[in-house]
């Protein structure tokens, strides 16, 4: 007789198991350490510390210098987010209602960043500015940094709003509400946004995270003059009055706040993660 | 009529093009330019021919693609069986094993350096937890500028898997089972059918991650960057940059601004090739 092939294609169930546990091991492992790390007294060569302690999150909380890094962290990357919303979402709209062809425009401004890494682009934004006496008084400030922050971080937040336009069929409710003499900006408010609030909101948390960690923007755009919370962070990894406590401290901090927000856009939405292929639609 | 029209149907795209223009074309047109200057403002090839001639920028550029290559050839050589068993997972177990390669490959470079160090380096957590039962175990020796390529992975290996799931399901049950009615063997299967239908996918895959790997900044600067040995295009660049100020003797970051853009452009020209291939499979 013969042999049939009732084996399943997956592979055997305890070995995917295991794959699963390997990965949430090894995302843990660093996670655990920090928190550990944040919490110890002393650590000597064993595995686990000698005490426990609330000190060091004490001490970084009220560090001025901390306080100050988070401050400009937060206004950064809440201004990068909102104004790639503003610039991002009305073109992106038209291109579904009105000017197809503005799309594969749009499409391949996304991928620039991808071409340009951020260090190549904070040295190259720099000596740009300082072409004109106009723009050089950009150098090394806020604003720069701001603008440069938009310019390399936007493609995440394109491409998410761009499959939720798609998936809600935009044109067609436009279509509809045009018929009832809704006008561009009314309908853009009244019936684009609520239905793509989901696309927007995942759109912004990756362009916040990403922001929100980037170290080589403001390391070579404005440096120790606008001292975010990666700059911080260096500082107290390798300066001669370094603090790895207040590293421990500080990145649990960012991971609850990124956490937190992913939890909260994730519960609010309906709809699933869109699933974005890297720059390549699905026909 | 027609100006007016032509303005309502490409106005929108002003601001966002505005600023593509000037924060990321103008500036990489910049430093092209740039990269054909000598100190003194003449016209030159010396930029380039540095680097082949200056030790340092050759074996950062070398440096830059081994490391580029071997994580990429890692991840996808560990990354398609991971991707494999986390698509075969139960609904729930799957999102729990999809969000904790989120979190890992998204960690910013400070704290995932931090993390990693104080979990798998020479006196990290589990390190020394692994110590107990095996002395001999060594840990990752971050100080070491190999310590680089671990880290890498640690990261590049998540954004590998999320990256290529949604292509695992090309290879369906239905396939095998089709396959097997056939007569075919397990072996001849994967041989002749699954693995030239994952093939463009996970090819795609490795251009990706090479291109990642080779603009990465954050981590090599946060492992210690230059002064720790690690020599890699980006951190040269930034080494350069910071030695030369604003002003000149920038030809040298600047060639190896442009040799980086082009890399990651014909990366990305051959990802986006082999993907548009196989798009079609995924329905």
């Amino acid at each position: 007789m013969r042999r049939r092939h009732a084996e399943s294609l997956a592979g055997p169930a305890a070995l995917r198991a295991s794959a699963v546990a390997l990965i949430a091991l090894l995302t843990v492992a660093p996670i655990l350490a920090t928190v550990l790390y944040s919490l110890a007294t002393v650590w000597r060569h064993r595995p686990l510390p000698d005490g426990y302690t609330l000190r060091w999150w004490w001490a970084t909380l009220s560090d001025p210098d901390f306080l100050a890094a988070a401050g400009r962290s937060l206004l950064l990357t809440v201004a990068t987010v909102l104004l790639i919303n503003i610039l991002v979402l009305p073109p992106l709209y038209w291109s579904h209602v009105r000017n197809p062809r503005i799309r594969p425009l749009l499409q391949l401004a996304a991928l620039i960043p991808f071409v340009l890494p951020g260090i190549v682009m904070a040295a190259a934004i720099n000596r740009f500015v300082g072409l004109w006496p106009l723009t050089a008084t950009l150098q090394a400030t806020p604003l720069l940094l701001l603008l440069s922050s938009i310019a390399v971080s936007f493609s995440a937040y394109l491409w998410a709003v761009d499959s939720a336009m798609r998936s809600a069929k935009i044109a067609t409710l436009c279509e509809a509400a045009t018929t009832m003499g809704a006008g561009p900006v009314y309908i853009l408010r009244r019936v684009v946004v609520p239905n793509i609030k989901h696309g927007i909101a995942i759109g912004s948390l990756l362009a916040f995270a990403s922001v929100i960690g980037e170290l080589a923007l403001p390391r070579i755009i404005t440096g120790s003059a606008f001292e975010t919370i990666p700059l911080w962070q260096l500082r107290e990894m390798r300066g001669t009055d370094a603090d790895p406590n207040a590293v421990a401290v500080s990145s649990l901090l960012l991971l609850i706040l990124l956490f937190a927000i992913a939890v909260f856009v994730i519960r609010r939405g309906r709809a699933g993660v869109p699933s974005i292929i890297f720059g390549v639609e699905k026909s | 009529m027609r100006p007016l029209r032509l303005l309502g149907d490409w106005a929108v795209l002003l601001p966002l093009g505005l600023v593509i223009l000037l924060l990321l074309l103008g500036p990489a047109l910049k430093i092209a330019i740039d990269s054909f200057e000598d100190e003194a403002g003449g016209a030159t090839f010396g930029n380039w021919l540095s680097l082949l001639d200056v030790p340092l920028v050759r074996r950062s550029v070398l440096g830059s693609l081994w490391v580029g290559a071997l994580v990429a050839t890692l991840s996808t050589l560990l990354g398609t069986p991971l991707a494999w068993a986390v698509e075969h997972l139960r609904p729930g177990r799957r999102s729990l094993g999809i969000a904790f390669l989120t979190v890992a490959g998204n960690l910013s470079a400070t704290a995932l350096v931090f993390g990693f160090s104080t979990a798998f380096g020479t006196v990290g957590l589990v390190t020394l937890a692994v110590q107990e039962l095996w002395p001999g175990f060594m840990g990752v020796d971050l100080y070491d500028p190999t310590g680089v390529v671990y880290v890498f992975l640690y990261f590049h290996i998540p954004l590998f898997v999320l990256l290529t799931l949604p292509a695992m399901g090309v290879v369906s049950e239905r396939l095998w089972e089709a396959a097997a009615v056939c007569g075919a063997k397990p072996r001849f299967f994967w041989w002749r059918i699954g693995l030239p239908m994952l093939l463009p996918f996970l090819a795609a895959g490795w251009f990706l991650m090479f291109v990642w790997a080779i603009s990465q900044y954050g981590v090599p600067l946060a492992l210690g960057g230059a002064d720790a040995g690690i020599d890699l295009i980006a951190i040269r660049i930034g080494a350069l940059i910071e030695t030369a100020g604003r002003s000149n003797r920038f030809g040298q970051a600047a060639c190896l601004s442009i040799l980086l853009i082009v890399l990651s452009a014909l990366a990305l020209l051959v990802y986006h090739r082999l993907l548009r291939r196989a798009a079609r499979w995924i329905a």
